[in-house]
C-alpha cells in the first residue's frame, strides 16, 4: 500500500511538474518545439496531392513525389498534371534553389526573387516550401494562450529575408503541433491562413494528413493532402543533388 | 519413358515458375511512364497581302523505362504535319503526304546507366539533347547539339545528337565528357526565313549583284578525324562566392555552314557582247554556284548563375579558335566568250587592264578572301531576371554574337520579356517582349532592328495552353532581323498535354 501510494505521488508531481514546465515556456521554446515535432525524423519520402479550389470551387490537382532529410533539404517531382510532369524542385541550406524543366534537360539556378512568387500555380509560395526550421527565421513570443493552446507572434529575425511581417501561429499544446499559422504580409495586413488538420501518428511521427493554405486575398484555396508517407528510411544526401534532380 | 516424361514436366513446371518469377521481379522493378503533348501552330503574315505563314500540328509522345533503379531508357518522338498542301498537278493529289506534309521525328532515344561501373559515374548513350550553359536559350557554349532553327522564333531548340555522355559527380563538382562519332548539320528555316541564313554573293567590282545563288554542301568525310566532335566541362557551386559555374572545351565542327567558293556562272552571250560589258565594268552573271563546308573549331567556355541580392544574374562567353583559316575563292566559269576575252586581255600590257583584275583573277585562279579569319572571336550572354510583387516576371539578356555569327560579323543584341501572371496563375501577359539588334553603336538610328512580341497565354483548363501573340518586326538595311522585316505576324497556338 505504502508503495503504491508512493507511486502515486511521484506521478502527481511528475505531471505537476511537467504542467508546470509547460507553462513556463518562452515562444522561443514553444517554437523549436514545433520545429522538433516537424522535423523529428530524420528523412522523409511523401507522396503529397495538392488540390487548388478557386473562387468557383473549380478544382485542379497536381501529385508530387517529396523527400526531405533535416530542416534543410528538400526536393519535389511533379508526377501529374501532365503539363508540368518531371519539373522537379530542389531546396537545400542557404537559399539554394533549383528548378528541373524537362523540356531543356537542364537545371537551372533560382535567386531568391522568386520566394514571393507562387509555386505552380498553388497558394504556397517557394518561401513556404523553403526547407527551414522557423526558429532558425523567426523570434517568437506567446501572445495568448489557453488550456489546450498557445498563440505565437512570429516576426523575422535580423537578417531574414521574407514576404510577412508577421506570422501568428496556434500551437496545440501537450503535442506542440502547429494547427493554424496566418501570414501578415508587409503592409500588415492577413493575407494567407494554413490550417492543419486530420494529424495522424506514424510510429513516434506525427504528420498533417490534410492542410488548407487559403489565399484570403485571391479567394483561392489549396488543399495539402498527404497521400503516403515513409519515415526513416535513410535517404542519401545524393538524393538532394542536381544529379537526382534531372532524373 | 516415364522417367523423361517425369523430367520433361518438371522442366515445364520449373520453366514456368522462373517466368512467372521474373514476371513478378520484373513487374515491380521495371516501371514505363509515358506522356506527351498536342500542339497546333498557326500563323498568318499580316503585311499585304495577309497569307497563312505557317500551320503545324505536332504530336510529342515520350516514354520512359525505369529498371531497377539503375537504368532508364527515354524516348521522344515528333509526329507531324507541318506547312500546307503542296500539288502542283494532278498526279500529286493522289499522294496524301502531299496534301498533308506529314513527317515523323525521333528528337531523343537514349539509355542511362547510372552508377554501374562506378558509384558516381552516370552514362547516357544515344540520341539526346547535350545543353550546356547557363544563358537563357541563347548559348554560346551550347555547340555539341546542333540547332533546329526550322521556327527561328523558338529560341533554344536543338535536334538531338547521337553520343554518349559520361558524367562523374564527386562531391560539388561534376565533370562531364562528351563524344559525338559523327557529324550532324543544323537544320535552317524554310520560306521567306530562310533570306536570314541565305548565302549572298560578295561585292565584286564587274559584275552585278541581282542573281542567283545555288549551292552545294561538301560534308565532312564519315572519319573519326572529320566527322567526330567532343568536349569536357567541369562544373559545381563556389560556396564562397555562393554561384554556380563552369568550364567547358569542345573541339566540334560548326553546324552552320560557311562558304568556301562561289563560281559565277555568266551569262551566255556573244563574245562581241560580252566585250561591250567588260568595258563597262558590268559583266552580266546569270547565276552563281556556293560551296558550302562546316569549319572546325576549338571553344573555351565559361558560365555561371547566381544572385545579387534578390537579383538573378547569369552570364556565359565562349572563345572560338578556328582551327585555321577558311578563305572563299570566287571564280567565273570559263566559256568561249570569257576565253576569248582573256586571250584579248592578256595580248595587252598589264597598265591597260588595271581595271580588269578583278575578271582576270577570277578566270585564272579565283580570287581568294578570308571568310573566316584563324583569329579567335568571343560570343557572350549576360543576363538578369527579377520577379515583383505583382506577380511580373521580367527577363533581360544582353547578347553579344548570335547563332550564326562569326568572326568579324559578331552584332549586338538585347532581349527581354517581361511576363505578367494573373488570375492564379491562369493568365499571362507578355505585354513587353523584344528583341533589338544594334549593328553599329556610332549610328544606332540607321543601324537598329527590333522586333516586338507581345502575347497573351491563358490556361483555361488543366493541361491546356492557348497563346494569342503578335509579331512585329522594323529593321534597317544590313541588319539581321531587317531582312524579315516584311515578315510581320500573328499567331495562335494551342497546347493540350496528356
Amino acid at each position: 500500500m505504502k508503495r503504491i501510494c508512493f507511486i502515486f505521488s511521484f506521478l502527481v508531481l511528475f505531471i505537476c511538474f511537467s504542467y508546470s514546465q509547460e507553462n513556463n515556456l518562452s515562444g522561443d521554446d514553444v517554437l523549436k518545439k514545433v520545429d522538433d515535432v516537424l522535423y523529428a525524423a530524420k528523412d522523409k519520402d511523401m507522396q503529397v496531392r495538392f488540390v487548388l479550389i478557386d473562387k468557383n470551387q473549380k478544382e485542379s490537382v497536381i501529385d508530387l513525389i517529396t523527400l526531405e532529410k533535416g530542416p534543410d533539404k528538400r526536393l519535389m517531382k511533379f508526377v501529374s498534371p501532365a503539363d508540368q510532369k518531371g519539373i522537379g524542385f530542389l531546396s537545400l541550406p542557404n537559399d539554394v534553389m533549383y528548378v528541373y524543366l524537362p523540356a531543356f534537360g537542364k537545371t537551372r539556378r533560382i535567386a531568391s526573387h522568386v520566394k514571393n512568387t507562387k509555386f505552380a500555380g498553388t497558394d504556397l509560395t517557394y518561401e513556404n516550401l523553403e526547407a527551414k526550421r522557423y526558429s532558425e527565421k523567426w523570434n517568437a513570443k506567446i501572445i495568448s494562450q489557453d488550456k489546450n493552446y498557445y498563440v505565437l507572434e512570429l516576426t523575422a529575425k535580423p537578417n531574414i529575408s521574407t514576404e510577412y511581417s508577421k506570422l501568428i501561429v496556434s500551437v496545440k499544446k501537450g503535442d506542440f503541433l502547429a494547427e493554424k499559422i496566418e501570414y501578415y504580409n508587409k503592409n500588415n495586413e492577413k493575407c494567407k491562413i494554413l490550417e492543419r488538420g486530420n494529424f495522424t501518428k506514424y510510429g513516434k511521427y506525427w504528420e498533417a494528413g490534410e492542410s488548407i493554405m487559403t489565399d484570403l486575398k485571391e479567394n483561392h484555396k489549396t488543399k495539402l493532402i498527404l497521400i503516403s508517407v515513409k519515415h526513416d528510411t535513410n535517404i542519401p544526401d545524393e538524393k538532394f543533388t542536381e544529379r537526382f534532380l534531372m532524373r | 519413358m516415364k522417367e523423361k516424361k517425369k523430367i520433361k514436366n518438371i522442366s515445364c513446371f520449373l520453366a514456368l515458375l522462373i517466368f512467372l518469377l521474373i514476371s513478378k521481379t520484373l513487374g515491380e522493378a521495371v516501371s514505363l511512364n509515358w506522356n506527351g503533348y498536342l500542339f497546333l501552330d498557326n500563323r498568318a503574315n499580316v503585311n499585304s497581302p495577309v497569307e497563312f505563314s505557317w500551320n503545324e500540328y505536332r504530336l510529342d509522345i515520350k516514354g520512359e523505362v525505369y529498371a531497377f533503379g539503375k537504368t532508364k531508357f527515354f524516348g521522344e518522338t515528333w509526329i507531324r504535319s507541318l506547312g500546307f498542301p503542296s500539288v502542283n498537278s494532278i498526279t500529286n493529289l493522289t499522294n496524301p503526304s502531299l496534301l498533308l506534309s506529314q513527317n515523323i521525328l525521333l528528337r531523343e532515344a537514349y539509355v542511362d546507366l547510372y552508377g554501374l561501373a562506378f558509384e558516381n559515374l552516370d552514362l547516357r548513350i544515344g540520341r539526346q539533347r547535350i545543353s550546356w550553359g547557363k544563358g537563357d536559350r541563347i548559348n554560346p557554349t551550347d555547340v555539341l547539339s546542333p540547332y533546329d532553327l526550322e521556327d527561328v522564333w523558338d529560341f533554344g531548340r536543338r535536334l538531338g545528337t547521337d553520343g554518349i555522355k559520361a558524367s562523374l559527380y564527386l562531391r560539388n563538382v561534376t565533370l562531364e565528357a562528351v563524344y559525338i562519332p559523327f557529324f550532324r548539320p543544323s537544320v535552317l528555316p524554310s520560306g521567306p526565313m530562310m533570306s536570314l541564313f541565305k548565302t549572298s554573293v560578295p561585292n565584286l567590282p564587274g559584275t552585278n549583284q541581282s542573281i542567283n545563288v545555288y549551292d552545294t554542301i561538301e560534308m565532312p568525310l564519315l572519319s573519326p578525324k572529320e566527322s567526330s566532335s567532343g568536349g569536357i566541362k567541369i562544373g559545381g557551386r563556389i560556396p564562397i562566392i555562393d554561384i554556380d559555374a563552369s568550364v567547358s572545351y569542345a573541339y566540334f565542327r560548326d553546324c552552320l555552314p560557311i562558304v568556301k567558293g562561289i563560281e559565277l556562272n555568266p551569262k551566255a552571250s556573244s563574245v562581241q557582247s560580252l566585250i561591250e560589258d567588260a568595258m563597262d565594268l558590268n559583266i552580266n552573271i546569270e547565276s552563281a554556284k556556293a560551296t558550302l563546308i562546316y569549319p572546325r573549331l576549338h571553344m573555351l567556355g565559361i558560365d555561371f548563375a547566381g544572385a545579387i541580392s534578390k537579383l538573378g544574374i547569369w552570364g556565359e562567353g565562349a572563345i572560338f579558335f578556328p582551327d585555321r583559316q577558311y578563305d572563299m575563292v570566287t571564280t567565273i566559269k570559263r566559256n568561249e566568250a570569257i576565253d576569248t576575252l582573256m586571250q584579248m586581255l592578256s595580248a595587252l600590257p598589264p597598265s591597260m587592264t588595271t581595271q580588269y583584275e578583278s575578271l582576270i583573277n577570277m578566270a585564272n585562279n579565283g580570287i581568294q578572301s578570308p571568310y573566316l579569319k584563324k583569329d579567335p572571336y568571343v560570343k557572350l550572354v549576360l543576363g538578369i531576371d527579377y520577379t515583383f510583387s505583382w506577380n511580373m516576371y521580367l527577363n533581360l539578356q544582353y547578347v553579344h554574337g548570335f547563332v550564326h555569327e562569326r568572326g568579324d560579323s559578331i552584332q549586338d543584341y538585347l532581349m527581354g520579356n517581361l511576363d505578367w501572371n494573373l488570375l492564379n496563375n491562369k493568365l499571362k501577359l507578355t505585354p513587353v517582349g523584344i528583341g533589338l539588334e544594334i549593328k553599329d553603336f556610332s549610328n544606332i538610328s540607321k543601324s537598329y532592328a527590333l522586333v516586338g512580341q507581345p502575347q497573351i497565354a491563358w490556361y483555361p483548363l488543366d493541361n491546356t495552353e492557348i497563346i494569342l501573340g503578335a509579331r512585329i518586326i522594323d529593321g534597317k538595311e544590313g541588319t539581321y532581323f531587317g531582312k524579315i522585316k516584311d515578315q510581320d505576324e500573328i499567331y495562335l497556338k494551342i497546347k493540350y498535354s496528356f
